[in-house]
C-alpha cells in the first residue's frame, strides 16, 4: 500500500512541476522585451526667425549617419523639445541635418523661408552624449 | 482477497481522472484559448490590411491606365484654392477656383465611370478657397456637389480606419469646406512641402518646383514616367494617411480640394501632434502626416503600381528620397 501511494503522488507531483515550467517559459516568452532604439541623448533648443522666436516649426534632426529622424515643434517662445518616437524623448548621437518646417495649417503662410524644408538648404548640430545639447538656430529671410 | 483489491485499485487508476488531472487540462486549453483569441484579431486586421493594399494597387493601376491614356499623371489637383495662389505669376487661376482632384480624374478607370460622367469639369466640384482667392459661385458647383457629396467609395478608404466619417466644415468662405464630403486613406506625397506654406513650390513646372526635390504629382501637371529619373520603383506616388487628425478640417477628402490635401514626408509616419501651447500630446496626428491604422507604419504606392509597407521607424533619409522623384541618391533599406 505504502509502495502505490507514492506511485500514485510522483507523477501528479510531477505533471504539477512540468505545468509550471511551462506557464514561465511561455510567460517568459512575452516579456523581456528591451527598447528597440540606439543610444539617445535629451536635445532642446530654441528657433527664431530674424531674432524673433516663431510658433509652430517643426524641428527634424535627420542623423547624418542615417537612421530614424527625431522631431519636435516649437511653442509660442519658440522652444522646442525632440522626440525619437511617441515613448522616447532626444535624438541619435553624432552629427544631424536640420530641416525647419512651418507647421501651421492654420497660420500665415511665409512665415520662414521654404528652402529650410529641404535639406540642401540644411544646418548642423552635433549631439553628444555629455550634452548640453542645446541649440539655438536663428534663420535669416522673409 | 489481496487480489481483487489490487485489481479495484488498476481499474479505477486507468479509467478516472484525479482532480489535479482535470485542472490541469482545464488550465492547458485556458492557456491555448488565450493564445488563439489575439491570433484571431491579429487575422482580421492581416485580412484588412489585405483589402488596404488592394485599394492602393488599384489606384496605381488606375493612375497607369490614366498615363497610358493621358501621357502622364493627373495632376494632384486642378485650380486648387490654395493659400497664395493669387500671386502666381504665371498661369493665375483667381477667379477659376476649381478644386479639382486626381481622384475624380481617374474614376473611370475605377469602374465608377457612371459617377464620372456626373461631374462637369468646367465647374468648381467644391467651394474651399481660401481669403486671398476669390470664392468659387456656389450655382456652378451645384450640380458636381450634389453628384459627390454623400458618395462614399470603398477603394478611397482603409477598412482599418474607425475615422471614416464624412467632413462637417460648412463655411464656404473658407479653405476648409468639406461637408458631406467622403475621406479618403490615400493622399499625394511630398518630402516637405505643403499646400499651405509651398503652394509656389507645388505648381508643376514652376520655378520653385525644383526638379530633384519635387514628388511624382503637382498642381495643375504631374510627372510623366520619363521625368521619374530615379526609376519608378524607387519613386511613391502615393501614402496611406490615417482620417482622424487633430483637427476635424484636416483632409485629404477625394472629392474636392482642401487645405491639407497634401502628407509630406517630413511630418514622420504615424507621429502625433503635442499642442505647442498646452504641451498636451492629442495622440492624433497633424495635418499632412502619413499614417495608417496597420501596427508599425503605413502602406503606400510606387510608380511602378506596386504597393509596400512603410515602416515608421525607417530610415528617414530613405523615405525622403522614395518621396522624390529625381534626387539622385542612392536608396537604402526601406
Amino acid at each position: 500500500m505504502k509502495e502505490t501511494s507514492i506511485q500514485k503522488t510522483m507523477p501528479m507531483l510531477t505533471r504539477v512541476m512540468l505545468f509550471a515550467i511551462l506557464t514561465i517559459s511561455l510567460g517568459a516568452g512575452c516579456l523581456g522585451r528591451d527598447a528597440s532604439h540606439p543610444d539617445l541623448a535629451e536635445v532642446t533648443g530654441v528657433v527664431t526667425v530674424n531674432g524673433k522666436p516663431v510658433q509652430n516649426v517643426a524641428v527634424v534632426f535627420n542623423p547624418e549617419a542615417g537612421g530614424h529622424a527625431s522631431r519636435g515643434t516649437t511653442d509660442a517662445e519658440g522652444k522646442f523639445q525632440l522626440k525619437y518616437s511617441g515613448s522616447a524623448a532626444g535624438a541619435t548621437l553624432g552629427r544631424h541635418d536640420v530641416l525647419f518646417i512651418y507647421n501651421d495649417a492654420d497660420g500665415p503662410a511665409n512665415v520662414l523661408p521654404r528652402k529650410y524644408a529641404d535639406q540642401t538648404a540644411s544646418m548642423n548640430a552635433e549631439v553628444t552624449q555629455e550634452g548640453p545639447n542645446e541649440f539655438t538656430f536663428d534663420l535669416k529671410g522673409r | 482477497m489481496k487480489n481483487a483489491n489490487r485489481l479495484r485499485n488498476v481499474r479505477t487508476n486507468s479509467f478516472g481522472f484525479t482532480l489535479v488531472e482535470l485542472l490541469v487540462v482545464i488550465a492547458i486549453i485556458g492557456v491555448l484559448i488565450a493564445l488563439l483569441l489575439p491570433a484571431v484579431q491579429q487575422a482580421r486586421e492581416a485580412a484588412r490590411r489585405m483589402q488596404c493594399t488592394n485599394n492602393l494597387k488599384q489606384h496605381g493601376l488606375a493612375l497607369h491606365n490614366y498615363h497610358d491614356t493621358h501621357k502622364a499623371f493627373p495632376p494632384a489637383t486642378i485650380n486648387p484654392g490654395c493659400r497664395d495662389c493669387d500671386d502666381i505669376t504665371t498661369g493665375n487661376w483667381d477667379g477659376n477656383v476649381r478644386n479639382t482632384t486626381f481622384q475624380l480624374m481617374i474614376l473611370p478607370f475605377l469602374e465608377q465611370g457612371n459617377l464620372y460622367d456626373k461631374i462637369d469639369f468646367r465647374y468648381p466640384v467644391g467651394l474651399s478657397a481660401h481669403a486671398d482667392m476669390t470664392d468659387p459661385v456656389a450655382a456652378d458647383a451645384t450640380n458636381n456637389m450634389n453628384a459627390i457629396k454623400d458618395v462614399h467609395l470603398d477603394v478611397f478608404a482603409c477598412p482599418s480606419d474607425p475615422g471614416d466619417l464624412p467632413g462637417t466644415n460648412t463655411s464656404s468662405s473658407d479653405h476648409y469646406y468639406t461637408t458631406k464630403y467622403s475621406r479618403t486613406s490615400y493622399g499625394v506625397i511630398t518630402q516637405g512641402w505643403d499646400d499651405n506654406s509651398h503652394n509656389p513650390n507645388l505648381l508643376w513646372g514652376s520655378s520653385a518646383n525644383t526638379s530633384n526635390l519635387r514628388p511624382a504629382f503637382g498642381t495643375n501637371g504631374s510627372s510623366k514616367i520619363r521625368d521619374i529619373i530615379d526609376g519608378t520603383s524607387n519613386s511613391l506616388l502615393l501614402c496611406e494617411t490615417r482620417m482622424t487628425k487633430s483637427s476635424t478640417n484636416y483632409g485629404p477628402y477625394w472629392g474636392t480640394w482642401t487645405n491639407t490635401y497634401w502628407l509630406k514626408m517630413t511630418s514622420g509616419i504615424n507621429s502625433t501632434y503635442v499642442d505647442t501651447t498646452t504641451g498636451i500630446d492629442s495622440k492624433k496626428p497633424y495635418a499632412w502626416t502619413p499614417g495608417s491604422h496597420h501596427p508599425g507604419g503605413c502602406n503606400s504606392l510606387f510608380a511602378d503600381a506596386s504597393v509596400h509597407f512603410l515602416s515608421e521607424t525607417a530610415d528617414s533619409n530613405t523615405l525622403y528620397n522614395l518621396a522624390k522623384i529625381a534626387d539622385g541618391n542612392v536608396l537604402g533599406e526601406y
